[in-house]
C-alpha cells in the first residue's frame, strides 16, 4: 500500500500542467535528434540544461528524461526507415526493421517498435517504482572479472547477429574489435594507431562508422535499384499491424523487456547490450532463424523492447544510490546539484515528490510517445515514398550536418566517407556489417577490463574461472559457439553449393 | 631630429596602442564569450562552471555559451583555447591537469603555461579518501601500517594515466614509503563503482562523487588529502598521519595568451566580485570546494609552482612523456 | 555477371582483405610496448587481435580456393564513387565556403550520374535543403556553422 501512496504522489507531481507540458516539450525534443543524425541526447540534454535551472527541480528532471527516452525512439525510426542506426543500440533494429520496410511493412515496423517500446517502458517504471531499493545492488555484483565475462558472451552473441557465413562474422567482430582500439589505451594511456593525430585520440567517431557502413552504403545499393524502379515503396493501405505480426511479436517483446531490465542495471553500457543480447536470443530460439535479417518480427521486436527496458532501468542507480550509469544519469545527477538536492539514497525521503514524481513521469512519457508516433506513422510512410533521387540527397545532407555538429569538425564527414567505400567492399565480400560495430563497441572495453582483471590478480589468469558468474558467462558463450560451429560444420558443404546470389 | 620623430612616433604608438586596448576593455564583451570545458558533460568542471557562467553573463552583459569538448586529458578542449582569437571572447576552465600534462604527454599542441593568460585560480578543493568494506583498517594509521606490512596487497583505482588522482595516490606512496597498486580505469565514476563493489581497496575522488556511496555504506570516508579536517564529517588531512603529505587540487579560469590585460583584469574584477556573493559561496560550499580568485599575477605564479610540484610527482613515480 | 566467372570470389577476396588488415595490425602494433601477461603493455591486445585476423582471413581464403564459397556482389562504381565524391565535396566547401554553398555542392555532385537530374530539380531541392538544415541545425539546435563563411562573406560585403 505504500507503494500505491507512493505512486499516488509521483502522480499527483507528474500530472500537473507545467510537469505535463514539459514532458511533452522533452519527449518532442528527444524524438526529434533522435530522427536527426549526429547530436546524441547527451549533447542536447547538456545544451539545455541551463534553461531547467530556472525550473522546479522535478520538472526540469522530467524533461531530461523526457529526451532522453524519446531520443531512443526517434533513432528506432531512423533505423527502420533509413537503414541509420543513429546510436549503438539502434544498430539492431536496422538488421531486420529495415527489411520490414523493404518489404512494404515500415508502418508496422514502425509500429510494434513503438508499442514494444512502450510495453517495456511500462514493465521498467513498474519495476522501478516497486524494487528500486533492491534491485539498485546489482550493478556492484560486476566487477573486471565479471564484465569481461560479459563482453565475450556479446561478442559471440554478436557473431550471430550475422546471417551469413560464421567464419566472416568472427573476422568482422576482429576487424571492429581492431579499429575500437584507435585512440587512447585506458591502462597505460598511450596513443594507439593514431598516426599523430590528437583528433584521433578520442577513437574513431562511431556514427561515422554507422553511418559509412550502413545508410550510405543502402543508398549506393539503392541508387542502383532505383533505376530500375525497384525501390521499397510501402503501401498506404494496409499500416497497421496484422493480427499474425502482433502474435509473432508478443513474446519477443516480453523476453526482451525482462533481458533489457536486468542488463540496464549494469553500469557502461548494459543497456546497450540487451538489444544485442535479446537478438541473439530470438535467433536461437526462432523456429525459423533464417528469416533472421529478411525481416523477422522477432528479430525487431525483442531489442526495441530490450532497449527501452534497458534504457528505464539505468535510472535505478541514479536514483536509488545517487550514482550515475551514463553521462546522460551524471547530467540529472547535475541538475539535482542546482537545486541543492544532494542526490542519493536519501533523495527517496527527503524530496518524494522528486523521486516519485519523475518514476510516474516516465510512464506518462512513454505513454505520450506512443500518442505522438503512431499518427506520425503514415507521415513517415509518405516522406519515404517520395522519389528515391529527392530522398537520398536529403538523408545525405542531414547525416553530413550532423556528423559535422558532433564536434563541429569535419573529421567524421571524412571518416563516413571512408567507410562507405569500405561498406561497398564489405557488400561485395558478403560480408556483414553488423557484427563489426559491434566489436568496435565492446572492443576497448572488454580490452580494459581483462587487463585490469590481470592487474588485479597479479597475472593469474584462474581468477576467471574461479568467479560462478563470469564462470557460468563463459561457459555459456562456449556452448553458444558450439551450437553455432558444429551445424555449420556439418551440412557446410551442402551450403556452400546452395548459397548463391 | 630624426631621433626626435622617431621617439614621437613611439610615443604616439604607444598612445595609440594603449588607447585601442582601452577602447577594446571598455567595449569588452563584444560579443557571445564561449566558456570552454575540455570535459564530458557531466562532471565537476561543469558544476563549478554553472555556479559562476549565468552570473558572469549578467554582469558582462553578454551570453556566456559553454561548450564541452571533453578529450585527451583536457588536451582538445586545451589546445582549442591556445589556437582561439586572444580578444577574451573564449575562455577555459581547466583543472590540475593542465599543469600534468607537459610531463606526460610528449607532443604538446602548446606551451603551457606561455600559451595562456590566466584570469584567475576559481576554486581548490583536496581529494578524500574511501576504502571498501570489509577492510581490516578503519583510519589513515591503519591502512599505513597495513600496507607497510603488506607490500603491493591493496589496489586503489585511478581514472587513467596522468590523473591528478594518480599523482595524490604516487605521492602518498612516496611519502609514507608504501607500495599501494594503481588499477586504472575509465574515469572516476567507474573506479568508485569499482571500489563500491569490494572489487578493488580505496579509492582518492573529490568528495561530493564520494559522498552518495558513503551515504549508503558501500564504501567509507577515512581521510583527505587536505591540510585540515574536511566536510561535514570533518574528515582527518592523510597528513596528520604521513608527513608532509598534501595534495590540493583546483580549476582555474584562462584566456589565451596576448589577451590584453585590461581584459584580464575586467574578468578578473567581475569574478571577484561574483564569488564574492553569499549565493555564488553558499552554492560552491554544497559542492565542497573552496572558492579562490586571486589575481591573474598570482594564478600564473601559482600554476607555474604547481607544475614544478606536479612534476616532481610524477618524476618520482616513474612516469615519463609519452 | 562477372560473379558467374568466378563464384568463389566472395571468400577469396574477402580472406585476403581480412589476412591483409590483420597482419598490418599486427605489424603495427609492434612498435608499442608489449608488456608482460600481468601488466599488458598497449601492443599485446592489439598483436593478438592481428595475428587472430590474418589467420581467419588466410581460413577463409583457402576456404574460397579449395571449394565453392559465396560469389561475389557487384559493387555499383558510379553510384559509390559519386556518393563518397559528395561527401568530400561537403566536407571540403563546409569550412571554407560555409553551408550556404556546400549543400548545394552535395547535392549536385550525388544527383549528377542520375538519370533524373535536371539543374531545376536539383536548384530547388538544394535550396529547399539549405533552408531546413538552417532551420533545424543552426536555429534550432544551435550548431555554430556559418552559411557563408567570414572570409567569403568578407570579400562579397567588400
Amino acid at each position: 500500500m505504500e507503494l500505491f501512496d507512493n505512486l499516488l504522489i509521483g502522480f499527483h507531481s507528474a500530472l500537473s500542467l507545467t510537469n505535463l507540458a514539459f514532458c511533452l516539450i522533452g519527449v518532442m525534443v528527444g524524438t526529434a535528434i533522435g530522427i536527426l543524425p549526429g547530436l546524441g541526447p547527451l549533447a542536447t540534454i547538456a545544451m539545455l540544461l541551463p534553461l531547467t535551472y530556472t525550473l522546479a527541480p522535478v520538472t526540469g528532471l522530467i524533461m531530461i528524461a523526457g529526451i532522453y527516452y524519446g531520443a531512443q525512439y526517434g533513432g528506432s525510426t531512423t533505423a527502420i526507415l533509413v537503414n541509420l542506426p543513429g546510436e549503438s543500440s539502434s544498430i539492431v533494429t536496422c538488421l531486420d526493421g529495415h527489411q520490414m520496410a523493404r518489404k512494404g511493412r515500415a508502418g508496422a515496423a514502425l509500429a510494434i517498435a513503438a508499442l514494444g517500446s512502450f510495453f517495456a517502458g511500462t514493465v521498467a517504471t513498474v519495476l522501478i517504482a516497486g524494487f528500486s531499493p533492491l534491485l539498485a545492488g546489482v550493478g556492484f555484483l560486476f566487477g573486471p572479472v565479471e564484465y569481461f565475462a560479459l563482453m565475450v558472451l556479446g561478442l559471440t552473441a554478436a557473431t550471430l547477429l550475422a546471417h551469413g557465413s560464421f567464419l566472416k562474422g568472427v573476422a568482422m567482430v576482429l576487424t571492429g574489435l581492431i579499429l575500437g582500439l584507435v585512440g587512447a589505451d585506458v591502462n597505460s594511456g598511450a596513443y594507439r594507431f593514431t598516426f599523430g593525430y590528437f583528433s584521433l585520440t578520442e577513437g574513431i567517431e562511431f556514427v561515422a562508422i554507422a553511418m559509412g557502413l550502413f545508410a550510405f552504403t543502402d543508398v549506393v545499393m539503392n541508387i542502383r535499384r532505383d533505376q530500375t524502379r525497384d525501390v521499397m515503396a510501402p503501401s498506404l493501405t494496409n499500416l497497421w499491424i496484422t493480427k499474425a505480426e502482433a502474435a509473432e511479436a508478443a513474446l519477443p517483446v516480453i523476453r526482451g523487456t525482462a533481458l533489457g531490465a536486468f542488463m540496464g542495471l549494469l553500469p557502461g553500457g548494459g543497456a546497450m547490450m540487451s538489444s544485442f543480447a535479446s537478438y541473439a536470443l530470438e535467433k536461437r530460439l526462432s523456429k525459423r532463424p533464417e528469416t533472421f535479417g529478411h525481416g523477422a518480427i522477432a528479430g525487431l521486436a525483442g531489442p526495441e523492447a530490450a532497449n527501452n527496458a534497458g534504457a528505464q532501468t539505468s535510472f535505478i542507480p541514479m536514483l536509488t544510490l545517487g550514482i550515475p550509469s551514463n553521462g546522460v544519469m551524471a547530467l540529472m545527477i547535475g541538475a539535482l546539484m542546482v537545486h541543492n538536492i544532494a542526490p542519493g539514497p536519501f533523495v527517496m525521503v527527503s524530496n518524494p515528490e522528486v523521486f516519485w514524481g519523475l518514476i510516474a513521469s516516465m510512464w506518462v512519457g512513454n505513454a505520450m510517445l506512443v500518442i505522438l508516433n503512431l499518427p506520425l506513422i503514415p507521415l513517415w510512410i509518405r516522406l519515404i515514398r517520395v522519389s528515391y533521387w529527392i530522398l537520398y540527397p536529403v538523408i545525405l545532407t542531414v547525416c553530413c550536418v550532423g556528423l559535422y555538429s558532433i564536434g563541429n569538425s569535419t573529421l567524421p564527414i571524412w571518416f563516413a566517407a571512408g567507410f562507405t567505400l569500405l561498406g561497398c567492399l564489405f557488400w561485395r565480400m558478403r560480408a556483414e556489417a553488423a557484427p563489426l560495430l559491434l566489436g568496435f563497441i565492446l572492443g576497448p572495453m572488454m580490452e580494459e577490463h581483462f587487463r585490469r582483471a590481470l592487474l588485479l590478480s597479479q597475472g593469474d589468469p584462474a581468477i576467471f574461472w574461479q568467479r560462478p558468474m563470469s564462470l557460468a558467462m563463459l561457459g555459456l558463450a562456449f556452448l553458444l559457439c558450439l551450437l553455432v560451429v558444429v551445424p555449420q560444420l556439418r551440412r557446410g558443404r551442402a551450403e556452400a553449393f546452395t548459397e548463391e546470389a | 631630429m630624426n631621433k626626435t620623430a622617431t621617439g614621437l612616433l613611439a610615443v604616439l604608438a604607444t598612445a595609440f596602442g594603449l588607447s585601442a586596448a582601452h577602447a577594446q576593455a571598455e567595449d569588452y564583451p563584444s560579443k557571445p564569450i564561449t566558456l570552454i570545458l575540455p570535459y564530458a558533460p557531466g562532471g565537476g568542471t561543469d558544476a563549478v562552471a554553472n555556479v559562476f557562467a549565468d552570473r558572469l553573463a549578467q554582469a558582462l552583459g553578454q551570453p556566456v555559451i559553454k561548450e564541452n569538448h571533453p578529450g585527451s586529458n583536457s588536451i582538445i578542449g586545451t589546445a582549442l583555447l591556445a589556437e582561439a582569437e586572444p580578444d577574451g571572447h573564449t575562455l577555459l576552465v581547466v583543472t590540475s591537469a593542465l599543469s600534468i600534462n607537459p610531463y606526460i604527454y610528449a607532443q604538446m599542441p602548446y606551451e603551457t603555461p606561455a600559451a595562456f593568460a590566466p584570469v584567475t585560480i576559481l576554486t581548490d578543493y583536496p581529494f578524500v579518501l574511501g576504502i571498501r568494506q570489509g577492510l581490516p583498517f578503519t583510519d589513515i594509521k591503519g591502512l599505513v601500517d597495513y600496507a607497510k606490512a603488506n607490500p603491493g596487497v591493496l589496489t586503489a583505482g585511478t581514472p587513467g594515466r596522468g590523473a591528478s588522482v594518480q599523482l595524490a595516490l604516487g605521492l602518498l606512496n612516496t611519502a609514507a614509503g608504501i607500495e599501494i597498486r594503481d588499477i586504472p580505469f575509465k574515469g572516476s565514476g567507474e573506479s568508485l563503482n569499482a571500489v563500491a563493489g569490494g572489487f578493488v581497496d580505496m579509492v582518492f575522488s573529490g568528495y561530493e562523487t564520494v559522498r552518495p556511496f558513503a551515504e549508503s555504506g558501500r564504501l567509507s570516508m577515512i581521510g583527505s588529502t587536505g591540510t585540515e579536517p574536511f566536510g561535514a564529517e570533518g574528515l582527518p588531512p592523510i597528513g596528520g598521519v604521513v608527513e608532509g603529505y598534501q595534495f590540493t587540487t583546483w580549476l582555474a579560469l584562462i584566456a589565451p595568451a596576448g589577451t590584453p590585460p585590461e581584459v584580464v583584469e575586467k574578468l578578473n574584477l567581475t569574478l571577484k566580485e561574483i564569488f564574492a556573493e553569499p549565493e555564488v559561496q553558499q552554492k560552491l560550499k554544497a559542492l565542497n570546494v573552496n572558492p579562490v580568485v586571486n589575481a591573474p599575477d598570482e594564478a600564473l605564479a601559482y600554476i607555474t609552482a604547481q607544475m614544478a610540484f606536479n612534476k616532481s610527482i610524477v618524476e618520482s613515480i616513474g612516469l615519463r612523456p609519452e | 555477371m562477372d560473379a558467374k566467372l568466378n563464384p568463389r570470389r566472395a571468400d577469396v577476396e574477402s580472406g585476403l582483405f581480412f589476412a591483409g588488415f590483420g597482419a598490418l595490425t599486427a605489424a603495427l602494433s609492434l612498435k608499442y610496448d608489449l608488456g608482460s601477461f600481468a601488466m599488458m603493455g598497449p601492443g599485446m591486445f592489439p598483436l593478438l587481435l592481428g595475428l587472430c585476423l590474418s589467420a581467419l582471413g588466410l581460413a577463409i581464403l583457402t576456404r574460397g580456393l579449395l571449394r565453392a564459397g559465396d560469389a561475389a556482389r557487384a559493387v555499383p562504381l558510379v553510384p559509390a564513387l559519386g556518393l563518397t565524391l559528395s561527401l568530400i565535396v561537403f566536407a571540403v566547401l563546409v569550412r571554407c565556403a560555409g553551408l550556404a554553398i556546400a549543400v548545394p555542392a552535395l547535392v549536385v555532385t550525388v544527383l549528377i550520374p542520375s538519370p533524373d537530374f535536371a539543374l531545376r530539380r536539383a536548384a530547388l531541392l538544394a535550396v529547399l535543403l539549405v533552408v531546413f538544415c538552417y532551420l533545424v541545425f543552426v536555429l534550432g539546435l544551435g550548431v555554430s556553422l556559418p552559411m557563408l563563411s567570414p572570409p567569403l562573406s568578407r570579400w562579397i560585403g567588400w
